[in-house]
Order: structure tokens, then sequence, then C-alpha cells
């Protein structure tokens, strides 16, 4: 680390970057708590950047503000005291023009893949980061090679290829958690129903469904690492007037996994095993997106298809509109999802709602240090939201102080739903220099 | 009459005989005076709010012509990185660094301060008039005791304008932006105009937001032309290595 710091420093091209900001959770006075506190502060050494080549390192670091004890014998471990980890950023070797028009990546690196705001249907390469439940259309740099080749200003061309599968980071538990995995005495009382259905009386049931021997696990896999189970892709892009086009194609693995129970009872041996099966489905997606401008109004639309290698998942179509403009000092953004929004992670319905309705207004002051943002989504089925508001001021370069909230308001089924009760109200601080 | 006077006469004559410029011929002109095959300069650009509180930016800038530019900021460091791009005044285009993402400009983003400047992405665009208004409206007047030609101009979507042109050089001296109600809304000038290959280039742009009480300028250092920038310099994938 000291090295790259020489290295960086030495060659003047040196970026830092430090967040900071604790969330509390005050929806009843006797349980207000801080429910988040978390600094992430990162370096980015440029050791070389010309019109030919450029290289960067990026390293970042998450410090968790709460202590990770779990005995009395950690007391003398700074790890557990001082929970800190260190993730690598974007990190790779770019060459400009390795043929006329043709860039080359290689390494650690974010591509935005998709032209629409804050969800892209078309994306199955960059893995998402929900790690924070406010940047919730966050992305990691991945491993990655990645060409692009643009002859001329109207046309570029994109592949890319992914050789290790990354799967996306959730929020903390702290924070958020549903247990997947059920209690043994939730699977018993389980089994009495079952007996209860089956004819038996309650008592007879319950001492039946005593003398069973149950277990509960885990059968969790990530996607192998055979060069058949990389993902890759290509995108072709275009601006045709007003107008630009992208057409692209990916295959890879779904970033969170699809979580199967799988209940065996045997009746003989009484033994009731319950194994909760964790696998990441393939597909390739086929999309295409477009933006423009018309009459000062910006449009854009990015519609995918989604076809699963496993006959278990439907084949689906995801597609987002949106449009922004300005007016009065105002910005306004409208956007429409058919598909997956990156909150709603838990879905409990057989038909899980899968329209949603986005939407920002942003308002800049005071000669437009002061920036107040009211942002949300509402699922249509439900009629239920979340809500961000936001004030940030901005009192120098490089500085913003941050005053926000969380509120949610799931109605039963909604994935809104497990988060009600997560209300909260949020301060924060960032200085880039 | 003496000689003199019949000398001076038959100067008048020859030069009233002379036909006179029409508005279009000389906005071509201030286009051909100031106009290279392309350029390239860094920029320090400072913008100064009504209460006189200053803020910096520096810039790479690369043009192509009158329409294609690129432009990266270097400094502070919450915008370095960033880079616009510009094909025409309908084709605009931000990279930010922090998203790995080119974004389109829209068209109501494509009024807002570039950089947080006075100048919007719009007015970046048409800084070397790509954009041909129709004029209006012809006279003449002095400007800072400069004779100059006043051009009044309206624009393909109904916005006017005026452009102050020295008569001698064709130099664009003074431009105002009208609102609907004909009123001056900003008010640009251009200065320190360096002579570099058969071009004049000003080194300074200044712009007055008169509704805001703020002003940005605009200084070129380290200005080059006619390098032989090539037009697929100007792709979206060239964004992420800026200007």
């Amino acid at each position: 680390m000291t090295a790259l710091l020489l290295v960086g420093l030495l060659a003047g091209q040196f970026e830092a970057d430090l967040q900071t900001r604790m969330h509390l959770r005050l929806n009843a006075l006797d349980s207000a708590a801080v429910t988040w506190f978390e600094t992430r502060p990162s370096l980015v050494f440029k050791p070389m950047s010309n019109e030919k080549v450029t290289a960067r390192i990026g390293v970042e670091l998450r410090a968790d503000g709460f202590p990770g004890l779990t005995s009395v014998s950690q007391l003398s471990q700074p790890g557990a005291l001082e929970p800190v980890s260190v993730l690598l950023g974007e990190t790779y070797v770019r060459v400009y023009d390795a043929l006329p028009g043709l860039n080359l990546t290689l390494g650690r690196q974010l591509v935005h893949w998709g032209t629409a705001d804050a969800v892209n249907p078309t994306d199955n390469l960059v893995t998402p980061d929900y790690s924070d439940p406010l940047t919730w259309d966050a992305r990691r740099p991945v491993w990655m090679a990645h060409a692009e080749y643009a002859p001329a200003s109207i046309l570029g061309v994109e592949l890319a290829a992914k050789p290790v599968f990354e799967p996306a980071m959730s929020v903390p538990k702290r924070w958020f958690w549903i247990e997947n995995l059920p209690t043994s005495e939730a699977l018993r009382q389980s089994l009495v129903q079952q007996l209860v259905g089956q004819g038996l009386d309650t008592a007879t049931a319950r001492q039946v469904a005593s003398r069973y021997t149950i277990t509960a696990s885990e059968d969790f896999q990530l996607p192998k690492n055979r060069l058949k189970d990389m993902t890759y892709g290509g995108r072709v892009k275009t601006h045709f007037s007003v107008l630009d086009l992208s057409a692209s194609v990916l295959r890879g693995y779904d970033f969170l996994p699809d979580a199967e129970p799988v209940t065996v009872l045997d009746t003989h041996a009484l033994t009731l095993d319950f194994t909760l099966r964790g696998r990441y489905a393939r597909r390739t997606v086929v999309g295409g997106d477009a933006a423009a401008n018309v009459s000062g109004i910006g449009l854009w639309t990015e519609a995918a298809y989604s076809m699963y290698d496993d006959s278990l998942f439907e084949d689906e179509v995801s597609v987002i509109g949106g449009a922004d403009y300005t007016v009065a000092g105002f910005y306004l953004n409208a956007q429409y999802l058919h598909g997956q929004f990156p909150l709603a992670l838990v879905q409990t319905e057989d038909e899980p709602a899968k329209d949603f309705v986005l939407g920002a207004v942003e308002r800049k002051l005071a000669g437009e240090r002061v920036l107040v943002r009211a942002g949300g989504a509402v699922d249509v089925k439900h009629g239920s939201f979340a809500l961000l508001p936001l004030v940030r001021w901005m009192p120098g370069s490089g500085l913003e102080l941050d005053l926000g909230g969380l509120v949610f308001n799931g109605k039963a089924g909604s994935p809104f739903e497990p988060m009600n009760g997560n209300d909260e109200v949020f301060v924060g601080a960032r200085y880039r220099f | 009459m003496n000689l003199w006077a019949l000398l001076i006469a038959v100067c008048g004559i020859a030069a009233a005989g002379e036909p006179a410029m029409t508005g279009k011929q000389i906005l071509d002109k201030v286009r051909e005076v100031t106009s290279a095959a392309d350029r390239k300069a860094t920029a320090v650009m400072t913008i100064t709010d009504r209460n006189q509180r200053v803020q910096s930016r520096t810039m790479r800038m690369v043009m192509k012509g009158d329409s294609k530019m690129m432009m990266t900021f270097e400094t502070p460091a919450d915008l370095r990185g960033v880079t616009f791009m510009t094909t025409s005044t309908d084709n605009m285009w931000i990279y930010l660094p922090a998203q790995g993402r080119v974004r389109r400009i829209s068209g109501s983003m494509a009024d807002q301060g570039f950089g947080g400047s006075d100048f919007s992405y719009k007015d970046m665009a048409n800084i070397s008039f790509a954009d041909e208004p129709g004029v209006e409206k012809m006279s003449e007047a002095k400007l800072d005791g400069t004779a100059v030609w006043l051009l009044e101009l309206k624009d393909g979507n109904g916005k006017r304008s005026r452009l102050w042109v020295d008569k001698a050089r064709f130099l664009p001296l003074q431009v105002e932006q009208l609102g609907v109600d004909g009123k001056p809304t900003k008010r640009i000038f251009f200065a320190d105009f360096e002579n570099k290959e058969k071009s004049w280039i000003p080194a300074s742009v200044r712009m007055l937001d008169l509704t805001r009480g703020s002003s940005t300028e605009l200084k070129l250092e380290k200005l080059e032309l006619n390098t032989g920038v090539k037009d697929n310099l100007f792709t979206e994938s060239n964004m992420k290595r800026g200007a």
C-alpha cells in the first residue's frame, strides 16, 4: 500500500474520496437506534495517464462504526473491535487506439451497460452493490476484458468478457435481514399443521411431530468457474439525428441467488429434512435501448428479454421508460419499470410485483450550493412506496453535507412490506480531493 | 475645387460604389476569421456569484471546426474527469467517471450551467457560432469607441440575440442573449484576441448572467491550432480518455 501511495504521489496522479454516514431509526422512542454507521474512504492512483495508455489502481475501505465483538476473547483483536474491509476499486490498464478506433481495457472496471437512468434491464454484466440502501443503483467494478471499437462517431461496437462470477453484495444484516432458513420449531409447527390436515386431532399431531428429528440446512452453490460459465456479450451503438440507439446480447448469471426450499419427510425414519437450495440462474439477455431529446424533454427507454437456461425459471421481459425535464429551476425525472426493482429484494407473493413508478424532483438553491431532492418508487400493484428525501449542502468545492430520510410504506404482499419499520433519518458527509 | 478635394470626392464615389455587406456575409466572415481547422487549449474558468464568491475550474479542450468539441475538467476534484462532448447543438453528451457512464444531454438539461458556470451546455456547444442564425436586422454602431456592426439574430428555435462585430477586423466583440420579452438575459464579451496561423481566437470569453448577477470568465492558455485532430476522436469511448 505504501509503495502504491509513493508511486501515486511521484506520478502526481492521486485522487481521494472520503464518505461517512450515520442512520438513526426513530420509529419508536423506546427503541430508537443507530442502525447504520459506516465510513468509506477510497484512494485512486493513476501511475500512468497519457494519450495512449491509462493505468489506474483504486482501493476502497469500508469501516463499520459498530464493533463486531461476539465474545470477550475478541477484546484484544483490533479487527473485531473496529471492523474494516478492504475492497479493490477500479484497477485496470486501458490502451487507446490499440488499433485505430479500438480501445482495450483489462482489469477491474465499471462499464455502464444500457442508457436508462437508474435501472438497466439489459445489464447482466456489472455486479450491483446493494450494500448501501441509499445507493441502491450502485455497482461494483468487476474483472473483465472490455473492447470498444468506434471507427466513426456514429458507430460503436463493444465486447466484454468476465471470466469469474461476482455475486451482488447485500445490505448488512443489522440494517435489514429476512431469515430464509426456518427454525426447527417452525418446521415442527408446520408438520403439526400438515398432520392436522391429514385428519389427526391437534394433540395427537403434536405428539407425532415431537418424535420427528428435524434438520434445517442450506445448500448454497456459486456458479463454477469453467470457461463455459463466463459472462460475455456485446453491444452495437449508433446515433441518428437526435437519437442514440443500441442493441446488445449478454450471457451470464443473475446476481442474486434464487432460494428454493426442499423438504424431505420420511415417515418411517421419522425425519424431516429441510434444505434451502441457493442457486444462481444463468440466462441470455437480448435487449436494446434508445435515448433522445424531443422539444426539450429527455426521453429514454431500455428493454430486455431474458431467456433462462433452467426451465424452472420463466423467460421474462423487462422494460423501463423515462423522461426528464427542467422547468422553472425544477428538475423532474419520471420512469416506469416493468421488471425487477433493486430495493424489492424480497417478494413474498406467488405473483411478485413487477410494475413500479420511479420519480424524483430536484431543485438547486442558494447559488447552487443547496440541493433539495425528493425521490422514490411506487409499487403499482399494491400502491406501496419507498421515499428518499434529501437536502444536500455544498459549502465548498468537493464537500457535501447531507440530511435525509428513508420512508417505507408497504402494504401486505408488497416488496416494501418487509421494510416497514425501517424508516430512518440520516446525516452524512463527503469530501473529494 | 482643389486637387485634394477632387481626390477625396473620387475616393468617396468609389467607396460608395462598393456593394454593402449583408448580415449573412458578415456572419460568414466572422466565422472565417475566427475559425481554425482544429484547436487545443487548456482553459481556466472563474465563476463569481452575486455575493462575489469565486470558484475556479481548469479544463482541457479540443475542437475540430466550429461544431465538434470535447472538454474535460481537471479541477476541482468533484469534477475531475467529467467530459463534455458536442458534435452539434442538438447532440451533446457528458461522461461521468464515477459511474463509468456516458449520458446524452437532453433538451432542458442543455440550458443548465456547464460545470456550475453561467455558460449553459448549449452556450458551450455554440461557442464558435456553429449555429446558423438568421439575421433579422443590421445597423452600425460604436462599442467602447470601436466601429461595429450590430446584428440582430434569431436562431431556428426562435431565440433572439444581438451580436456586435468589429468592422475593421470582423471579430465578434459582444453577444447579448435576449429573453422572450426582448430584454437581455446574458451578455458575452470576447477579448484578448490572438492571431495564430491567420485565425483570430479570443483568449478571453466572459459571460454575465444579468438575471442571476453572476459572471463566468473562460481564459484559454496554451492554445495550439491546426494540429491534425481527427474526426474519430469525437466518440463516446474516447470521452473516457478525455480531451
